[in-house]
C-alpha cells in the first residue's frame, strides 16, 4: 500500500542549522497494516509521516501511495488518498465553521473547493449517526463552531472527518498527546475501532509504550532518521512495555557510547 | 500504620501499630524488604498493636515467611493481639506465630574471618582440588571473525566452568550468527544471543540431558573449587567493589590465577554485551571496534546497571604471567590484577548465610525463568567520565586455584 525507498531529507542544507532529519528510509507497509511509530523526540517521527503526506519533496528516494508513485505530486493532490490528524486539535479544522460545515469540506477532500459549505442532505442522516455513536452529546450540535469544542471532542470529530472518506492512508502524530488522560484514551479507542471497522492502512505515532503494545500489528522504531527495530507478527504480539523500555535504553546507551568509551572498551573488552 | 524497628543480637523485630489492610500492607511490604535487602535474614513482627489483619495483609506476612524460610532465616509474628490471633488461627496459620525468645541461630560452622576495612570477610575451606584450564579461540576473531573455523560442540556439565563468546544449541552453522556472551557453570550455561534478541537464554542440566554449546573464544576449566568466601561489605555505602573483591578472592587463595564464581547481592553492574555475532560470516569488516561502528558490535552499560540485584558471576583472575593472559584484561589501572569475568542478572533475591552449596545456589537463580541479561563485566577506568566498576552488598565466592 505503501512502500518508501531510500527516502533521505535533510533541512536548510549547508547551513549552521542544516538537519539530517530522514537518512535512508526504507519501508513497505502492506494494505490494512496499522504500524506504531515510535522515537525519541527529533528522531524523525513527524517528518517521515510530513515526507508522506508532501508537506515537501524528499531529497532522494521514492514514495508509492496505493499504485501511484506520488514522490513529485503536490500534498493537495495526496491528499485524496491520505487522512490526517495532528497533536494539535486547533489544526485540521477551521475553527469558526460549523460541525456540518467541516464536514462538508472533508467530504470534498481533494477536489476543488468553493462549492459553498452546505452538507448534502443523504450525508447528513450518516453523519449524525456517527457523531452520535461519539457518546459526545454532539449530534445536537452540528451548527455550532468547531472552535467552541473541547480539545478532546475536536479530535475525534477530526478523526472522524480524516476517515470519512475511508483514505488508502490514515496518519496520526501525536493526535491524543494534548488531551488529558480520560479523553486520550476515548480518542485512542476511536481511532482503533475506526482504523479497524475500515482495514485502513495506518502510520500512528505515539509516545506511549501502552498504547505501541496494545494497538497495531507493527511496530517501528526512528533513531536519528532511521528505521532501528520494524517489530512485526508474533513478536509484536507477545511484547510487553518494559520490552520497549529495553529497547530505547539500548537505543541511548548507544548514543553514550562516545569515542573515549570507545577507545576504553577497545583496550579492555575481550 | 506505624512501623519501628529493634534489633537484639542477630534479631530484627518490627513493631507494627495501626491496621494491616489493602491500604498499608505495601509500606509493611516494603518495610520487611528493606529489612531483608539490609542483610537481616531473623525477623520477628511485634504485632501487639496491630488492631486488624486483612488477606492482603497476610499474604505480606506469607510472602516474607515463605522468602524467609527458603533461605534458611527466621520470621515469626510476636505478641498477637487478639484481632490478630483469632485471624491467623481461623485461617489456619498459626505457624507464623512465634515464640518470643527466639532460638539463637543455628551454630554453623564458622569461616575462618579474614580482616578488611571496607568489608566482613569469611572464608571456608572445602578440600583440596583446583581446576585445569583451556584457551579457546583466538581474540583476532573478535575483530576478523572466525575465518571458516568451526568450534566443537562442548558439553557444559557440572564439572565444567567457562565463560566467552559461545551460543547454546547443537549446532554451530546454526548458532554462528548468535553468539554472545555466554557462561557455564554447575551444569548451568546461559547466555546472551547477539542476534537482537533482547533476553538472554539458558539451559539447566536435567536427569540425562546436559546443557551443549560452542564456544568460539573464551575459558574453559574444569575441577573442583577449594574454598567458599562469604563478604559482606560494611563501610560507609555499604558495597564493596569488584577489584577488592577479586584481590581478596586471589589473595586467599594463596595461587596467582584462580577460577571465580560468585552469586552475589548487587548494587550495579558495569559490562559490555555483544550486539553481532563476531562469528558471523556476514561480518566481514575489520575495524568493527572503531568508532562509530562499535555502536553496531558492543552495548555498553555506561553507567552503573542493574541497581540492586542479584548477579551470577563467572571468571578467571590472574597476576600478570599466566598462560592466557591474552584472554585476560587489568581489573584496575595501578593494581597487577588481571580478569575476565562475566555475569548473569536475576531480579533480587537474598542469599543465605553461612556456608552454602554451590549447584543449589546457582540453579535456584534460574527458577521461574527470570534471568535479565548477561554481561562481559569492565571496570572502566576512566574517572568522573567513566561509569566505575560494579559493585556487590554481599555474597559467596567459590574459588578454584588453576592448576597445570
Ligand atoms: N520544517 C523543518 N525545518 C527544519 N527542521 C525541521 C523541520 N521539521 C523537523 N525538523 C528537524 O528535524 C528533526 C526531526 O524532527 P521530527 O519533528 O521529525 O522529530 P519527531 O521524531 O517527530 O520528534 P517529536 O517526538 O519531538 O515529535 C529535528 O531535529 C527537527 O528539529
Ligand atoms: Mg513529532
Amino acid at each position: 500500500m505503501l512502500a518508501l525507498s531510500g527516502i533521505r531529507k535533510t533541512f536548510h542544507p549547508g547551513t549552521v542549522n542544516e538537519v539530517r532529519a530522514l537518512r535512508g528510509v526504507d519501508l513497505s507497509i502492506e494494505p490494512g497494516s496499522f504500524v506504531i511509530v515510535l522515537g525519541m523526540n527529533g528522531s524523525g517521527k513527524s517528518t517521515l509521516l510530513n515526507a508522506v503526506a508532501g508537506s515537501f519533496f524528499v531529497d532522494e528516494g521514492r514514495i508509492e501511495l496505493a499504485g501511484h508513485d506520488v514522490t513529485k505530486w503536490p500534498e493537495h493532490k495526496r491528499a485524496r488518498l491520505i487522512g490526517r490528524v495532528f497533536q494539535n486539535p486547533f489544526s485540521g479544522t477551521a475553527p469558526t465553521m460549523s460541525i456540518a460545515e467541516n464536514f462538508a469540506l472533508a467530504s470534498r477532500r481533494g477536489q476543488s473547493r468553493g462549492l459553498g459549505w452546505a452538507l448534502s442532505p443523504n450525508l447528513m442522516q450518516p453523519l449524525r449517526e456517527r457523531i452520535a455513536a461519539l457518546k459526545m452529546g454532539l449530534e445536537d450540535r452540528l451548527d455550532n463552531a468547531i472552535g467552541s469544542l473541547s480539545g478532546g471532542q475536536r479530535q475525534a470529530l477530526t478523526l472522524l472527518m480524516a476517515t470519512w472518506l475511508k483514505p488508502e492512508l490514515l496518519l496520526l502524530d501525536e493526535h491524543t498527546a494534548a488531551l488529558d488522560p480520560k479523553s486520550a484514551d476515548q480518542v485512542i479507542q476511536l481511532s482503533d475501532e475506526v482504523i479497524q471497522r475500515d482495514m485502513l492502512t495506518t502510520l500512528m505515532v505515539t509516545h506511549s509504550m501502552q498504547q505501541a503494545v496494545s494497538l497495531g500489528d507493527r511496530i517501528i522504531m526512528m533513531h536519528r532518521g532511521q528505521v532501528l527495530h520494524d517489530i512485526r507478527g508474533a513478536e509484536k504480539k507477545r511484547l510487553r512495555p518494559e520490552d520497549l523500555l529495553d529497547r530505547f535504553d539500548e537505543v541511548r546507551r548507544r548514543e553514550l557510547l562516545d569515542e573515549s568509551a570507545a577507545a576504553m572498551l577497545n583496550e579492555l573488552y575481550i | 500504620m506505624e512501623i519501628s524497628r529493634q534489633s537484639s543480637g542477630d534479631l530484627i523485630i518490627l513493631r507494627l501499630a495501626g491496621r494491616l489492610d489493602a491500604n498499608w500492607c505495601n509500606h509493611v511490604e516494603s518495610a520487611l524488604s528493606a529489612t531483608v535487602r539490609d542483610g537481616e535474614h531473623r525477623l520477628h513482627l511485634d504485632m501487639s498493636a496491630v488492631s486488624y489483619i486483612s488477606s492482603a495483609g497476610i499474604r505480606v506476612l506469607l510472602a516474607c515467611h515463605k522468602q524467609l524460610r527458603a533461605i534458611n532465616g527466621l520470621f515469626g509474628v510476636i505478641r498477637p493481639s487478639e484481632a490478630v490471633r483469632s485471624v491467623l488461627e481461623l485461617s489456619g496459620l498459626q505457624m507464623l506465630i512465634a515464640a518470643e525468645t527466639a532460638a539463637e541461630s543455628s551454630a554453623e560452622d564458622n569461616g575462618k574471618k579474614l580482616a578488611s576495612a571496607s568489608a566482613a570477610y569469611e572464608l571456608f575451606a572445602l578440600g583440596a582440588g583446583g581446576m585445569k584450564i583451556e584457551t579457546v579461540g583466538d581474540p583476532a576473531t573478535l575483530a576478523r571473525g572466525c575465518g571458516g573455523a568451526q568450534p566443537t560442540t562442548r558439553r557444559f556439565d557440572a564439572a565444567k566452568v567457562a565463560l566467552g563468546v559461545g551460543a547454546l544449541g547443537g549446532s554451530f552453522s546454526e548458532n554462528a550468527a548468535r553468539c554472545g556472551e555466554l557462561l557455564a557453570v554447575a551444569g548451568v550455561a546461559a547466555f546472551q544471543p547477539a542476534d537482537g534478541s533482547s533476553r538472554p537464554d539458558f539451559m539447566l542440566s536435567e536427569g540425562a540431558l546436559v546443557p551443549e554449546g560452542q564456544l568460539v573464544l573464551g575459558l574453559s576449566a574444569q575441577g573442583t573449587f577449594t574454598s567458599l568466601l562469604r563478604f559482606e561489605a560494611n563501610d560507609e555505602d555499604r558495597r564493596i567493589g569488584i577489584t577488592e573483591l577479586m584481590q581478596t578472592a586471589l589473595e586467599s587463595s594463596g595461587a596467582n590465577a584462580a577460577v571465580v564464581v560468585a552469586v552475589t547481592e548487587t548494587a550495579g553492574l558495569v559490562g559490555a554485551s555483544l550486539r553481532q555475532s563476531p562469528a558471523s560470516e556476514a561480518s566481514a569488516s575489520n575495524d568493527r571496534f572503531g568508532f562509530p561502528q562499535i555502536r553496531d558490535w558492543l552495548s555498553f552499560t555506561s553507567e552503573r546497571s542493574f541497581r540492586d540485584s542479584t548477579s551470577l558471576m563467572v571468571g578467571v583472575i590472574a597476576k600478570p604471567g599466566s598462560a592466557f593472559d591474552a584472554l585476560l584484561r587489568p581489573l584496575a589501572r595501578g593494581t597487577d590484577l588481571l580478569g575476565h569475568l562475566h555475569a548473569a542478572v536475576f531480579p533480587y533475591r537474598p542469599l543465605r548465610k553461612g556456608r552454602i552449596d554451590l549447584q543449589p545456589a546457582v540453579t535456584s537463580l534460574f527458577d521461574g525463568q527470570s534471568l535479565q541479561s548477561l554481561l562481559h563485566l569492565i571496570s572502566d577506568p576512566r574517572g568522573f567520565n567513566g561509569a566505575g566498576e560494579s559493585e556487590f552488598y554481599r555474597g559467596a565466592v567459590w574459588i578454584a586455584p588453576i592448576i597445570t
